[in-house]
């Protein structure tokens, strides 16, 4: 199981620096990439040994006008500058857009030039980028530069509501496009839906429709594994087992352990922010905001607040996790939690740390047996902490509580598919 | 007719009646929440938590149980008018104790003590009540 980290921030550099044997690779948003071009793709040089892939983060096309707008009126800078790097048409067109409207796939440029411009941009921007005059100041911070290309292209890709509607049409007519303006370079499609889109029928069309493709790349919108139903998770494991079967590498835009776990349907990957963007629902807008400061609970493969964290580890001093950072931090004595609180970074190093030796123990796994154990989490401390609020679940307005994500995944893994 | 109360009035009126006998402070920060009023027992130098609300005391308990990691004892004030609908036994089973508070100056009433909690994480508490005593205080 390969683990990628979502690039989001440039203070995360350091420590991404200080932990990269912990990670398989980088995600780097488009619309980061186009903005922030030189610093990014400075760092971006100077790891690699990690392989990347560019996200296009075509998607954003899909929402009104209004969201990719400022206050003034004008086009956010990060999308502008994405736009100018895609094809010079499409800033203006977004612009012409009234404020409530969307595009539509007859909105955008010619199939061909679309493609293009967005496989130039990943296939050029870091070789070109991180030499410029500009990029040399961060040259001296981010240590030694060997331009890469990315491991693929991914081609443009948009949100479908239902396979056969004109967004799945356009997303699979992009992608086939981009394959054949990369010839035979390999490159990476991203289907994009909700898990509540799938169904048998659904996850056979699409299986047909992708399996010329080799790397395939699923974003299940807003897949919140802390309110996730016995469904969804059924149809995540379909439509991962059917993407694979033609020995396609199948990897998750977003992810958690619940997805994780499903390597033996064959997924390949995951790729996440640190502390955050495990799921991602369409609606939200890229960038804003940092990430909020929580712990990982190893054996609750969960996120909570700080502060429930000292109350959950103080009644449960077993839960004290014993990674090498919290080893230091903590060193077994519940007290010293507030030290993460003074400093934030060790949140993300044990995160970073957990995360590595979830996906180190994941090829020695008894599927049937980390089940047992999730069953046994659950019934352990499900009515200890059901008090406190989840606030994973209420973010997608979840009346879930405690862990009862848990016994819900031990369904979903455990249902016939 | 009952009248409305802000839970910023609350909060002043229990924070007047705590005064005398704490050390008292309002909106402390704990991790990423504030909780809502501390106090340091002058006498015996217990740290008490009490998260306000007006109404909505299924809330203020939550937040209740998250500050038995911070102090020796955790409660929750509510308006007086709505006390009643407390459920003593859910505070029972964890030990948070119920204050109803007023809109008038001393209008307030412990009606359940708070256990002592067995969860205190003690450098947070120590933290806290360093930030509350005056130099020189023990």
């Amino acid at each position: 199981m390969n683990i990628n980290l979502r690039f989001a921030m440039h203070r995360d550099i350091p420590l991404i620096h200080t932990e990269a044997t912990k990670i398989d690779g980088l995600v780097i948003p488009g619309h980061i990439l186009a903005y922030q071009s030189a610093p990014t793709s400075v760092f971006v040089s100077s790891m690699p040994e990690h392989e990347y892939i560019i996200d296009p983060m075509t998607f954003i096309f899909q929402h009104p006008k209004s969201s990719n707008v400022n206050e003034a009126g004008e086009l956010r800078r990060s999308i502008c500058r994405m736009c100018e790097e895609y094809h010079e048409d499409l800033a203006g067109i977004l612009e012409g857009l009234d404020i409530d409207q969307r595009m539509r796939p007859s909105d955008f440029p010619t199939l061909n030039d679309f493609c293009v411009g967005i496989v130039s941009f990943q296939r050029d921007v870091v070789r070109e980028k991180s030499t410029t005059s500009k990029a040399s100041k961060y040259i001296s911070r981010y240590g030694r530069q060997t331009p890469t290309e990315p491991r693929f292209v991914v081609a443009p890709y948009f949100k479908f509501e239902s396979v056969g509607d004109e967004w799945y049409q356009f997303s699979l007519r992009c992608a086939q496009e981009t394959q054949r303006i990369c010839d035979n370079d390999s490159i990476g499609v991203v289907i994009y839906c909700s898990a509540n889109s799938l169904n048998i029928e659904a996850i056979s069309r699409i299986g047909a429709d992708y399996q010329q493709f080799n790397h395939i790349l699923i974003w299940l919108d807003d897949f919140n594994e802390a309110a996730i139903s016995v469904e969804n998770i059924v149809e995540a494991r379909r439509l991962i087992n059917v993407l694979a079967r033609n020995e396609a590498e199948v990897e998750s835009l977003y992810g958690g352990y619940l997805l994780m776990l499903m390597e033996s349907e064959g997924l390949n990957g995951i790729s996440h922010g640190i502390l955050y963007t495990q799921h991602k629902r369409f609606s939200v807008l890229p960038g804003g905001g940092g990430a909020p400061e929580r712990y990982y609970i190893p054996k609750f493969k969960a996120f909570r607040s700080l502060s429930q964290t000292d109350l959950i580890i103080h009644k449960h001093p077993e839960l004290i996790c014993r990674c090498e950072v919290c080893e230091e931090v903590i060193g077994g004595n519940a007290d010293r939690i507030i030290m993460f609180g003074d400093e934030p970074d060790l949140l993300r190093g044990h995160f970073i740390t957990v995360r590595y030796q979830e996906a180190q123990a994941m090829p020695d796994m008894n599927r049937d047996e980390e089940i047992e154990r999730l069953r046994e989490t659950y019934e352990m401390y499900d009515e200890s902490i059901r008090m406190l609020p989840n606030p994973d679940a209420f973010v997608s307005s979840s009346r879930m509580r405690g862990l009862e994500y848990l016994y819900i995944w031990t369904q979903g893994l455990e249902h016939t598919i | 007719m009952k009248k409305n109360v802000s839970e910023r009035r609350l909060v002043d009126v229990l924070v007047s009646f705590l005064r005398p006998r704490n050390y008292v402070e309002r909106g402390l920060r704990h991790y990423e929440k504030t909780i809502d009023v501390v106090a340091v027992c002058l006498e015996s130098g217990e740290l008490s938590a009490i998260e306000a609300k007006t109404k909505n005391w299924r809330r203020a308990v939550e937040q209740a149980i998250v500050n038995l990691a911070a102090a020796e004892r955790s409660y929750i004030a509510i308006y007086s008018n709505f006390a009643h609908r407390v459920s003593l036994e859910e505070l029972d089973r964890h030990g948070i104790g119920l204050i109803s508070v007023g809109s008038q100056w001393g209008d307030v009433e412990v009606i359940k003590e708070a256990d002592l909690s067995p969860f205190v994480n003690l450098l947070m508490n120590k933290r806290i009540k360093d930030k509350l005593l005056p130099k020189g205080a023990k």
